[in-house]
Parts: structure tokens; sequence; C-alpha cells
């Protein structure tokens, strides 16, 4: 029973409150419990003064009791909301925290990309954006306005046990009873249906798509915007008349509702009415008692409601991705123990590697022999989709290889230390990071000497893009938008500052692609020249640029199918010959355009 | 200048306020009424309370059976009463916010996808305003709700007052010493509003960095930079920079209103030992003091409460509302000009110059060129030296800030966007990936047609993604992104495909707009696809609408087989020609084209 309770969400929503704020969660529930527990004493208070009043007694005691309940009732009810409203956002901040925590923790991949995971997920990371409910600092109004009938419906009821010892059990019960009667109706049970979880999402997708800028042009370059918001209103409504159909007033448990109220109240009045007017209580009593008759309604307007429960969902997923994720973003070949310092000091070897994502059924590389003298620069060509991405992320230890083994200098790279490794390898990605954050810290996010962040973005070719404080995004003080060649550049630095700090390995997935013409032919010397003592893996579509590596890989469905030099390349006729001379005959005139290059 | 700032000002409140409501009337007549009608009956049993309390004191103390069984019992029903009709006001109000919503996010979502301008997404103080208005719009279905449970409140105000007064006139100073509780409460939401717009920036970079974080494709790098640490210190830093002046605020202010309510108490207290010392009331008169006394405290506790709410967020979520509609309105200037059907002279800029609204710098300047009809034009240029904008400008997505550009010599700025789009087709380097099943992604570039099965093989074919389709496990009904059920992950370079795809859905456009779409493509695929769109705008030419292609290229490669080449330098454009005449002008192009080249000698 108890289990069953604290794996309930609204369970580990209130166990987590003090974990994001103790001070202010004991503050909040102490306030709660005062705001539930004064009214009932104000019934009391106002019985006895009534009752001096009527027996011409000196007013002083009871009217210093009305009074201070009632201030401190009035004082309470503003600090309260105020309260609720920091340990809301405190709240965010911790599962923001939490959740960020466990997303970056594992050293793989899988946990951020796994299909199952998505709904958690999504639920995890956008609660507090006010899309699925009020963001936590709104919720926690909610939540106490609803504990704290409660409190007040429980207080008003101990004050009748003063009365009689059945008419606390009997209005607990009857204002009770309207939760249970109406239950259907107040929660909605089937909200987690796949039918309302795809509406849900169908709906947030085209409602970002229609707001978002990221589709802005294109939204208006194809007059997308009836047809995106028809569909999102679609989608809402379907979502929002599941929701009414599931939870819509029936008619009998409603009347069995009326009729057990009528009744407990009946009884109860009835009752004091009977004693009033027998001379049993006296005026005083019978005021208390009444206004505490009336107070136990709290009871039925009280609970654990709608937004406690969205809240306890968020909570709920937030811890619950923590094992989930841990599981699947852990590597296959666990974390070894083997020193890294100077790898790769020989060679990296492919060694037989296979590999397929899970999402994917075939395999994304197919027993891919290949080796990477050290100190040498590789170039990686082939189709999209050969598997060049595929392989650096192996490389990067981001995967491990589901058949075959990564060797540096010999040693399994499974069983090197994982940050150690990654401390000696640096990449930019063809989708780098544009980290809305200074120049200085986009350049070196773990921080550098400002000497070295200087060398290292001149190298990239972009001395004075801006100073090394300003942001680099608009909406932020001082900040400054920058264009796609602009932040590649600075993701070049920021691989060539990695080298800087003791960085060996070098990988550029497609680093120049945004980088106009002079940029391209300059650029890529300086960058070869400052990785010159590294061992550098370059992805590129650009032959101009491929030429310059020591040696060229073609990888075709998922093996290496020629290695060599240019020249040697050339000189083989294959394939890197048939794709070179593709690029390279744009540049000549028309007519001596070479025949016979057939496209596959 | 486009920039217009007098927009920047919010709308007045009650003219908000008026038109979120006639927008809610709008949506759901009949359900509106019932909520508030049901919202407004329920405030009466509520307010009742005081007095059947008093009936029963007077009763008791007059020994009187019959009246105390009757005042007994009638309390006990209006317990019920009031329970019944709270809980049937409330589903009304529940359904017709429901409802609301629907229509009033529907609302947003159009007003902001159809302003023609794509300004509204780029500005950082309309972003600002706009994120809060996109992630309040759960805020403003419960406006209503607010509204009516504002005006209940109100009544119940006032039946408890005039039970007050009909005690003694003089009570009515209790409504008087509530009036510092309202006052400060509207002047706190003011003031929690300015340090939260303060802070909005603190709060974006946390969202910003914990988004990175949670997301796969920053994963990558961010496990080899291995900044992991520094991405929870600094979200942590960016938050406290937002929460922490913004807690402090709404604790003063807090504590302000507090002390508002303990004058509140205070005067409460007074006007009891007035009735019962000074007064000598019976017992039946100081309760109802009492009671109604405590409950006007709750009622204006309500009132305050929901006009707080009413003004901190559901006010100003239905100001950004109206700014938004006057936006969007403003936007969709004058246009009496037909849509051509077809070109005949060309597009020219004429004396355009442009800077982005907000900012100073001048991102294009007094550009004059003549684009002839059924030419491919390429634009090169380095970075930042408006190639981009151009293509806007032709897309309408902004206005030049001065200059004009003419279409057949009809001022573009006369045609309808909305018209003017449909007969312009293209691609983006920032493509959007938009996931639905390939049919539907491609098919998106021309709505009408997006059903048609061979409209959208013969698109794939042109932007040559048959191959990204064929490798797909269903094809083109293959759901796209990895999220959805089913869904499959697809590379950069195949997204890109696939809006190219798009962009060449429609099939006769009259400008083609190729903002360097082949960026992350192969040697094959480029080669490939720019033989075929090369020669689709010449067979256009050949004699059907005069189709303008305008290609933003830095592959000189690429940009060589175009008829015309714009070459920008800085704002300004330096030289202007066909492949062959810049070459013989020796010049910029020149220079940069054989830089290129010999990488390939």
């Amino acid at each position: 029973m108890f289990e069953r309770l604290r794996r309930r969400g609204e369970w580990k929503f209130f166990a987590v409150l003090p974990r994001a704020n103790r001070g202010l969660a004991y503050g909040w529930w102490a306030m709660l419990i005062l705001r539930g527990a004064l009214p009932a004493a104000f019934a009391v208070a106002m019985g006895a003064l009534v009752a001096a009043v009527k027996a011409g007694h000196p007013l002083g005691t009871p009217l210093t009791a009305v009074g201070v309940i009632f201030v401190v009732l009035q004082v309470l009810s503003p600090l309260h909301a105020q309260a609720g409203m920091n340990l809301g956002d405190d709240l965010a901040a911790w599962l923001n925290d939490h959740l960020l925590r466990t997303t970056v923790g594992p050293a793989g991949m899988g946990h951020l990309e796994r299909a199952d995971l998505t709904d958690e997920l999504t639920l995890a990371r956008d609660f507090d954006l006010g899309i699925a409910g009020p963001p936590m600092a709104i919720s926690m109004g909610f939540i106490a306005s609803g504990l704290v009938e409660v409190v007040a419906g429980i207080a008003a009821g101990l004050v009748l046990f003063g009365y009689r010892w059945w008419a606390p059990p009997l209005v607990w019960a009857a204002w009770g009873s309207t939760h249970w009667l109406l239950r259907e109706s107040s929660i909605w049970r089937d909200r987690n249906t796949d039918e309302v979880k795809d509406a849900q999402r169908h709906a947030d997708y085209t409602y970002r798509l229609a707001v978002d800028p990221p589709a802005a042009k294109e939204l208006r370059l194809f007059g997308l915007s009836d047809w995106t918001v028809d569909r999102f209103a679609t989608n809402r409504r379907r979502l929002v008349d599941l929701r009414w159909q599931a939870t819509r007033l029936r008619q009998k448990p409603l009347r069995w509702t009326v009729a057990i109220l009528v009744a407990a109240n009946g009884l109860v009045f009835w009752s004091l009415a009977a004693d009033a007017a027998a001379g049993r209580i006296g005026l005083g009593s019978v005021v208390t008692f009444a206004s505490s008759a009336i107070g136990a309604s709290a009871l039925a307007f009280g609970g654990l409601n709608w937004a406690l429960t969205i809240a306890g969902q968020v909570v709920d997923a937030v811890l619950g991705l923590d094992a989930k994720m841990a599981e699947a973003g852990a590597l296959a070949g666990g974390n070894g123990e083997g020193a890294a310092a100077g790898m790769p000091a020989v060679e990296v070897r492919f060694d037989h590697v296979g590999f397929a994502y899970d999402t994917s059924t075939s395999a994304v590389l197919d027993g891919l022999d290949l080796t990477i003298p050290a100190g040498s620069s590789l170039a990686i060509v082939g189709v999209n989709g050969a598997g060049k991405t595929t392989l650096v992320k192996l490389l990067c230890r981001l995967y491990d290889p589901t058949s075959g083994a990564i060797e540096v200098d010999g040693v399994d790279l499974r069983t090197v230390d994982l940050p150690a490794w990654r401390q000696r390898v640096t990449a930019v990605f063809q989708d780098f990071v544009r980290y809305e954050l200074s120049l200085r810290e986009n350049i070196a996010p773990l921080g550098a000497p400002d000497d070295e962040i200087m060398a290292a973005l001149a190298d990239a070719g972009g001395e004075g893009l801006a100073q090394l404080d300003t942001v680099l995004a608009r909406g932020y003080d001082g900040g400054t938008e920058l264009s796609g060649g602009q932040w590649q550049r600075v993701a070049l630095a920021r691989a060539l500052c990695a080298v800087r700090m003791g960085a060996g390995l070098v990988i550029l997935d497609e680093p120049t692609a945004q980088l106009d013409v002079r940029g391209e032919a300059e650029i890529f010397e300086r960058v070869l020249a400052a990785t010159r003592s590294c061992t550098t893996v370059l992805i590129s579509h650009r032959f101009s640029t491929v030429r310059h590596a020591d040696r060229i890989a073609v990888l075709e469905a998922g093996r290496v199918v020629e290695l060599g030099t240019h020249d040697e390349l050339m000189a083989l006729g294959g394939r890197y010959h048939t794709m070179f001379e593709l690029q390279a005959s744009r540049f000549t005139e028309a007519e001596e355009e070479p025949d016979g290059i057939v496209l596959a | 200048m486009a920039s217009s700032l007098p927009e920047v000002e919010l709308p007045s409140a009650v003219k908000s306020l008026w038109r979120s409501l006639r927008l809610g009337y709008r949506a759901e007549p009949m359900l509106l009424a019932l909520a508030a009608g049901t919202t407004l009956a329920a405030a009466v049993p509520d307010a009742l309370f005081a007095l059947g309390l008093k009936f029963l004191a007077q009763a008791v103390g007059d020994g009187d059976r019959g009246r105390i069984l009757f005042a007994a019992l009638g309390l006990g029903l209006l317990t019920t009463g009031a329970w019944l009709l709270k809980t049937v006001s409330e589903r009304a109000n529940r359904k017709f916010a429901d409802r609301s919503t629907v229509v009033i996010e529907s609302h947003v979502a159009k007003l902001q996808a159809t302003v023609a301008t794509i300004e509204h997404h780029e500005r950082p103080d309309y972003l600002d305003r706009l994120s809060r208005l996109r992630d309040q719009v759960f805020a403003l279905n419960h406006l209503y709700g607010s509204l009516f449970s504002t005006a209940g409140a109100v009544l119940r105000l006032v039946l408890t007052l005039g039970l007050l007064m009909s005690v003694h006139p003089a009570l009515i100073v209790l409504g008087v010493f509530a009036v510092p509780t309202v006052w400060v409460s509207s002047w706190r939401a003011g003031v929690e509003q300015v340090v939260y717009e303060r802070g909005a920036q603190h709060l974006r970079r946390a969202r910003h960095l914990f988004v990175l974080g949670t997301t796969a494709a920053p994963g990558k790098e961010i496990r080899v930079a291995g900044n992991q640490q520094r991405l929870l210190a600094g979200r942590a830093e960016a938050w406290d920079g937002y929460l922490r002046p913004l807690a402090r605020a709404r604790w003063v202010t807090a504590a302000l209103q507090s002390f508002t309510w303990a004058l509140f108490g205070a005067a409460y207290v007074g006007c009891v030992v007035y009735v019962a010392s000074t007064l000598h009331r019976p017992a039946g008169d100081v309760l109802l003091v009492l009671a109604a006394g405590s409950r006007l405290s709750s009622y204006i506790g309500q009132t305050v409460s929901e006009a707080n709410f009413l003004r901190g967020i559901w006010l100003d979520a239905s100001q950004r509302l109206a700014w938004l509609e006057d936006y969007a309105a403003s936007r969709s200037a004058s246009a009496d000009a037909a849509v051509p059907s077809r070109l005949v002279d060309g597009i020219r800029f004429e004396g355009v110059s442009f800077s982005y609204p907000g900012t100073d710098r001048v991102v294009l300047e007094d550009v004059n060129l003549a684009l002839p009809a059924g030419s491919v034009v390429a634009v090169v240029g380095e970075n930042g030296a408006g190639k981009t904008t151009l293509v806007k400008l032709l897309c309408r997505f902004y206005d030049p800030s001065s200059g004009r550009i003419t279409v057949d010599g009809v001022d573009l700025a006369r045609i309808p966007p909305i018209g003017w789009r449909l007969r312009l087709a293209g691609a983006f380097q920032d493509f959007f990936r938009f996931e639905y099943q390939v049919r539907r992604s491609v098919g998106l570039g021309d709505l009408d047609r997006a059903d048609d099965v061979g409209a959208v093989e013969m698109a794939v074919d042109r932007a040559g993604a048959a191959d990204v389709v064929g490798k797909l496990p269903a094809g083109l009904e293959t759901q796209l992104g990895p999220t959805w059920h089913d869904g499959v992950e697809v590379s950069f370079g195949q997204w890109q495909k696939l809006a190219l795809a798009r962009g060449f859905m429609r099939d006769d456009p009259l400008v083609l707009v190729l903002d360097e779409p082949t960026a992350a493509l192969d040697a094959e695929t480029e080669h490939a696809l720019f033989e075929r769109y090369a020669a689709a705008a010449r067979a256009a030419d050949g004699g059907a609408n005069g189709r303008l292609t305008v290609l933003v290229s830095h592959r000189f490669s690429t940009v060589r087989m175009a008829d015309l080449i714009v070459v920008l330098d800085g704002s300004r454009v330096v030289e202007f020609g066909s492949h062959e005449d810049l070459m013989a002008l020796g010049g910029q192009y020149a220079e940069l084209y054989g830089i290129q080249a010999s990488s390939y000698r």
C-alpha cells in the first residue's frame, strides 16, 4: 500500500519540493496548514465573541482572538502565494538541472535518440513552457489552494467533535463522497492512450511550426499558414473533445451526491436546531458549530487537483528518466581505465568494424578496415549516407562498434579511459553548436587563455569578428548575430583552440561548407598548418579541399573502397577519379568537358 | 524606413481586453453566456451565509423553535446549493475555456504565420514579446474564467457590503480600507513585469543551454568537448540571473501587499468593536458583521488575486495579442496590383537599400540591377555581403528600407505578398525539417498538388532525391523524424535534398530562388542537380513564363553556368555581367574564380 503511494507522481512531487528549496518548502507547508486551520479557530473565536456580547461579558479576550486570527489570515495569503511562486520556480530549476544532469551524464548518445523515450523527455523538458499545463510557479498556487481547502474542511470538522462525536465523521464522509462519486468527471483517466498522445503531439508540433522562427521562410514561400493552422486546430479540438467526452458530468452520480449532501447536512443542522431550541447548547456554540458545519464543505472543493496531477507526471518523468537514460546512453564497451596520454602516437586502426543504429535495420558500417597513421591527415569522401559521419562518431566513441574493434596504438579503444580519450579529440560537426554565449566561450567552452583564443580565431580567419565578450546571438545585451560562414570560422577556431590546449586528433566534418571561395582556399591551408602536428580526419564533399589531405579514403556502403593520395587515386581511375573530374569539369570550359561520365 | 517604432508600444489594456473578449464571444457565444451566468449565480448563496447565521442567532436569542429549525435547515440547504452551483459553473467554465483555447491558439498561430514579413521572427524585442505570448496562450484561455470569477467576486462583494451597511451605513468604511490592497496589487504586477523583462535574456540563455544539453544533435559535440559541467553551471548561473531579482521583487511587493491586508484587518476589528461596544448592537448584528466582514476579506482577496492574475499574466497576454493583431494588420499594406501571370521584362532593383529593422548596419546599399526574364542569375560575394538579404527582399520577407523593386515595371510593394509567393519556389540553406511523411514533407511545396503522388515523385526526381527516398523503409510513405511513431532519422544532406524537392514542387514559378541549397551535398548530386535546374530554367526561357532563377552560391563551379552574375562586396554591387564578361574584366570575380579553379588543377 505504502509502496504504491510512493510510486505515485503526486508523492514524488511533494518529496522533491524540499530538495528544490528546503527552507521555502517547509515554510510553504507551514503557511498552508495555518491557512487551512485558522478559519476553524476563527469560528470558535467568533462563537465566543457572540456569546460574550449576548451575555454582556467583557469582550477583551474573544475580541483579541478574533482580531489576531483575522489579521494573521489576511497577511498569510499574499506571503503564501509568493512563497509558492518562488518555490515553483525553484522546483522548475531543480527539475531542469536534474534532467540536464541525466541527459549529459551518459557517455554515449543512445538515450537522446531513442524513440521510446521521446514522450517522457518532451514532458520532462518542456513542462515549464506552459503548453501541457501552466508553468510550475503558477501551478503551485493551484496546488496550494486545493490543499488549503482540504485542511480547512478537516479542521472545521474537528471543531464539531465538541458538539457530537458522530458529527465530524458524518460531514467528512458526505463532503468527501463528492470526490468519489464524481471521480470520473474530475480526472481524465485515459489521458495516456495513444490516441490522446498522438493528438497532443501533432497539435504541439504544428503550433510550434506556425509560431516559431525556423519554419518562417518556407511557411510563407509555400503559403502554408492556413494549412498549418487548420491542422493545429483539428488536432487540438480532437484532444479537447476526447477529454470532454471522458470527463463529462454524469447525471446519476450527481443525483446521488446531492441526496447524500442534503441528508447529511439536514441531519447535522436539524440536530443543532433541536439542541439549540431545547437550550442544550448556548448561542456561542450554535454559531461555532453551524459555521464549522458550513466550513466543512471546503473538503468538497479541495483536493489533489489537476495541477498537481500534471506536476506529478512531470516529476515522475524527470526522475524516471534517470535510470532509463543511464541505461540507454551507456556505451556497450563500458569505460576502460587505460591511459590516453599522447594518443594516437602510432596509428588509429578500424579493424573490421561493423555498426548499426538501433533505429535502423541496415548496417551503416559493414566490415570497415582503415588505418590512420598518427600525425597524418585523412580525408573521407563518399556519397550521402555512405557512413562518413558514423565513422567519425565511433572515433569519438559516441557509440561502440557492433562488431570488430577500433584500436589506437594497438589498444582497443574500449579499454581506454573515456574522458581522457575525448580530451585527445576535438571535432567540428556539420551541425556544430552555436552557443548563445560570448565569443570567448564559443571558442573555448572549457576555458583557455585569451591569447590562445585570439590565436585560434586568427588561425581560423576570424579575427575582428567580434569582441571576445560579445554574445553571439541577438536578444542579449550587446549581442550580435553572425552569418553562417562567420559561425563556421568560430566553430573551426573552437577546434583549433582545443588543439592548442592539447588535443591530438582533429575531426572536421564539412568544415568549410559555408565558407566563401576566398575563405575556403585560404582557411583550409591555415587550418592544415595549425593542425600539422595532429592526426586529422576530414570529411568533405569538396575535392578542392580533399586533395590537400595526405591520404583519401573513399567510403561506399559502409566500407572503404579506395585509399591513397590524391595522385594515386587519380592514377587509379576509379570512383575518386570520376568524382573529382566531375567537380573539376565545372571549372573548365564547357567544350572541354570530358564525355562519358556516367552518374550512378 | 520599414521599422516603425511606435508599434513597440503595447496597445491599451482596456481595449486589448475588450478585443480578447470579443474573440471569445465570436468563438462560442452560448458557452460564454452559460459560463458567465452560472458563475454569477454561484455567487449568490455564498454571500447569504452571513444572513443565515444572523437569523439563526436571532431565533436562538428569541428561543423561537420554529425559526431556529427554519434558519438551521436553510443554512444546510444553502451549503448544498452553493456546492452544486459552483460545481456546475466550474464545468461550464472549463468547457468554454477548452473550446476558446483552440480558437485563441489558432488565432495566435494564424496571426504569426500570416504576417507577410518575417521581421517579427528576427527582431529581438519582438521575439521577446512573441515568445511570451506564445508561451502564455494557456493563460489567455483562463482569461474568461478569470473575468467571470472577478465578476462573481464583485457581486459577492456588493452583496456583502450591502449586508454590512444594513447594520450601520458607516460600515462602508471597510470597503474603503480595502482600496489600498487593490491599489498595491495592481502596482506590484507592473513592477514584477518590469523585473521579468529585464531578466528575460537570462531566462532565454538558461533555456538555450538546457535545450543544448537535452537534445540529440548538440550532444555529440558536448560529449567530445567535455563541457557538460560548464553547461550545468552556465544554466544554473543564467537561471539565477533571471530568478534572483525576480524573487526579491516578488517578496518585497508581497510584503507590501501583506501590510495593506493587515491594515484592512485592523479596520475590521475596529468595526466589530464599534458595533459591539459603541453601538451596543444585539448579538445577531455583531454576528452578521463578524461573518460578513470576514467573508468580505476573502471576496476582496478573490477579486484582488483574480485581478492580479488578470493584470500580471492574462491582461498582459491579451495586450500582446492585441499588439500582434495590430502588427499583422499594419503589415498587410495596400496591394492593388495584380499578380503577373508571366514575366516579360523582368525584375529591377531601383536604388534599393536595406537595414534590418532595429539595427544600424546597412546590408544593401543603393542596389540597381536589371534581372531579365528567363535568365539564370547567380549572386556571389563574401559572407555577410547581403546575398541572402537580396533573396529575402525578392520573396518580400522584408520590404526595402528605401528604393523599390519592380516586376515588369510594377512596384513589388503593390503586389499582394500571398499571391506573389504562390508564383515563387525555392529552397534555403536554413531549410526547415518538416517532420511528416516524405510525400507530405515534399508535397507541401505546392499545397494544391500535395496529394498528387505523381507531382511529388517528379519533384523528388528534379531534386535528385530519388536515392534518398529509395533507401527509406516505406519510400514516400516513410515518416520523417525519429521522435514520431515509426519515424526515421535522415542525415543533414538527405534533409537538404528533400528540402530541394519541396522547392521544386511548383511547376511553373515566375521566380525560383535557390539560396545555397547544395552546401551539404556531395559532388555527384551537386553536379546532377545543377545540370537539371539550369536545363529546366532554360527550357522555361523557350517561351513559357519567363522564369527568373536566382541562385546564391559561393561555388564558382556552379555560378559560372549562370547567364548573369551579381558580385556583391560589402553592401554594394561591384560587378554584374556574364561569366565571360567578368573574367574579361579581370576584377574581383576573376580573382575569386581563379582561386577556386586552381584547386582543381
